[in-house]
């Protein structure tokens, strides 16, 4: 339908979980929905349609990094006319008493990138989750029992920025990220109500990581958490 | 060493750990006489009237501010680093061009725009987000719902230039956030944001109501009636530190 994406607005459920792995996208294909069907055809990016107990839902790569971000997210909010947009993916925690397996719900996102400084004419733009919606998963985190911190996150654009985001950990940033920045401000430039649910595997103030076997099943965890908040199924 | 001279003078202990920040040092008068219990105005340095008194039986203060993120800022900084106080909400007024918002409404702001220059020293060029606490916004919005005050959540803009030459800036100046939701627009809230994210353990919030409205131009309060005309915002921000105060103590 545009440049990175084929397929029309029918093709869209009205919720969109965007993930920066694609081979994410294939695993809910498989494992968590049922009448799938794949719609994207362009630099095997997945894209797919299905049913989550009985409830459509469509699951979205958008990439690494806040380039591919702003592509996938803005033309997937802004041509297939989603209602909501969620972003599901792990992160590293930025505060030491953070545990592996917490749950962030990102209200902000700082960024390094410079795509947002040059669009708003060099203002600083608050990359932020939809309140009511950030609020409904938390309500439901927090009613499951599940470990969860919401706050600012850092949307870095490459691996050699650690030492600033030391800085933005100390004035607060609970986690790292390279998409949650430019997702919510595709969000916010369409008008859909946009939130992140990231996971923990590693932390970067003391050093703890998961194995890649029990990252892999703790993001698998947090998409079925993530799906159960926001679809109320 | 302090750049400008103190906007605060008190004995230590007299400011609570909850401090509600309005621009206005009238309105901080207003609001310590019409809903404060035993109140003492403990400050009138630079005529920034400073109140302490009891909401519900939790000690509360109310802080005139000033004007602008600078005031606000060195505001803060007195209040935290002299005067130990944990908890800065901002009671402020704001304009909205939002169609959802009307004059009088009750805004919460999660996250605030910044055209300011106060993070480039730590930050450069990159975008610091100045965002509010989610433990006092969440406060705040279920303390509203369950008085059954309406509050419009979401960012709000904050500018530095009251007077700019609008018609002298191209529109990505002059309206930066033109077609991106903004339920409203003041001067204080990313100086707020900034000057306590400094501090770990500390949080800030703002809560606004809508003054005057781009669209709805004959809603507008008159000025005389700023004063007065806040009662939802005062009354949202006292539960929000009575509620904090009582699940500190739980």
């Amino acid at each position: 339908m545009g440049l990175c994406l084929t397929g029309t607005a029918a093709d869209v459920a009205d919720v969109v979980f965007l993930t920066n792995d694609s081979l994410n996208v294939e695993w809910a294909a498989e494992n968590l929905l049922e009448d799938v069907y794949f719609y994207n055809e362009i630099r095997n990016m997945k894209g797919c349609t299905g049913k989550y107990k009985g409830v459509p839902v469509t699951f979205q790569g958008e990439g690494i990094g806040p380039v591919n971000a702003a592509m996938y997210a803005v033309e997937i909010a802004g041509e297939f006319d989603p209602e909501v947009l969620v972003k599901v993916d792990c992160c590293k925690a930025l505060q030491a008493d953070i545990a592996l397996g917490t749950i962030i719900l990102p209200q902000t996102a700082h960024t390094t990138s410079n795509i947002n400084k040059r669009r708003f004419g060099g203002m600083t733009f608050p990359a932020a989750a939809d309140f009511e919606l950030l609020n409904k998963i938390y309500e439901t985190a927090k009613a499951d029992g599940k470990t969860v911190k919401v706050g600012p996150v850092l949307s870095i654009e490459h691996r050699g920025e650690m030492e600033i985001a030391k800085k933005f950990a100390e004035r607060g940033a609970v986690a790292l990220d390279m998409e949650m920045n430019q997702t919510f401000t595709a969000g916010q430039r369409f008008h859909k109500p946009c939130a992140g649910v990231l996971v923990v595997t590693e932390n970067l103030a003391t050093g703890e990581k998961m194995s890649s076997e029990e990252a892999k099943e703790a993001f698998h965890e947090v998409v079925k958490f993530a799906l159960h908040a926001v679809l109320e199924v | 060493m302090r750049l400008i001279e103190d906007m605060i003078c008190t004995e230590p202990g007299a400011i609570a750990e909850t401090v509600l920040l309005p621009g206005d040092p009238l309105r901080a008068k207003y609001l310590a006489e019409n809903f404060l219990e035993d109140s003492v105005c403990y400050n009138t340095t630079r005529g920034m009237f400073g109140y302490t008194g009891y909401y519900k039986g939790t000690k509360v203060s109310v802080q005139g501010s000033g004007m602008g993120t600078s005031c606000i800022m060195e505001c803060a900084y007195q209040l935290i680093e002299d005067y130990g106080c944990k908890n800065l909400i901002r009671i402020g007024t704001c304009g909205s061009g939002d169609p959802d918002v009307h004059v009088g409404d009750t805004i919460l702001s999660t996250a605030s725009t910044s055209v300011s220059n106060n993070t480039v020293p730590e930050f450069g060029n990159y975008d610091f987000v100045p965002t509010g606490s989610f433990e006092l916004i969440k406060a705040a919005y279920d303390s509203a719902k369950e008085n059954g005050i309406p509050v419009h959540v979401g960012v709000t803009g904050c500018t530095d230039a009251l007077y700019e030459e609008r018609d002298k800036l191209p529109t990505w100046i002059s309206n930066p956030m033109g077609g991106y939701d903004q339920v409203g627009g003041e001067m204080e809230g990313t100086g707020l944001f900034v000057a306590v994210s400094k501090y770990p353990g500390i949080r800030a919030a703002l809560l606004v109501t809508c003054s005057d409205h781009q669209i709805y131009r004959d809603e507008d309060t008159p000025l005389a009636q700023r004063e007065t005309a806040y009662r939802n915002m005062m009354k949202v921000a006292l539960e929000t530190a009575h509620r904090i105060d009582s699940e500190r103590r739980s």
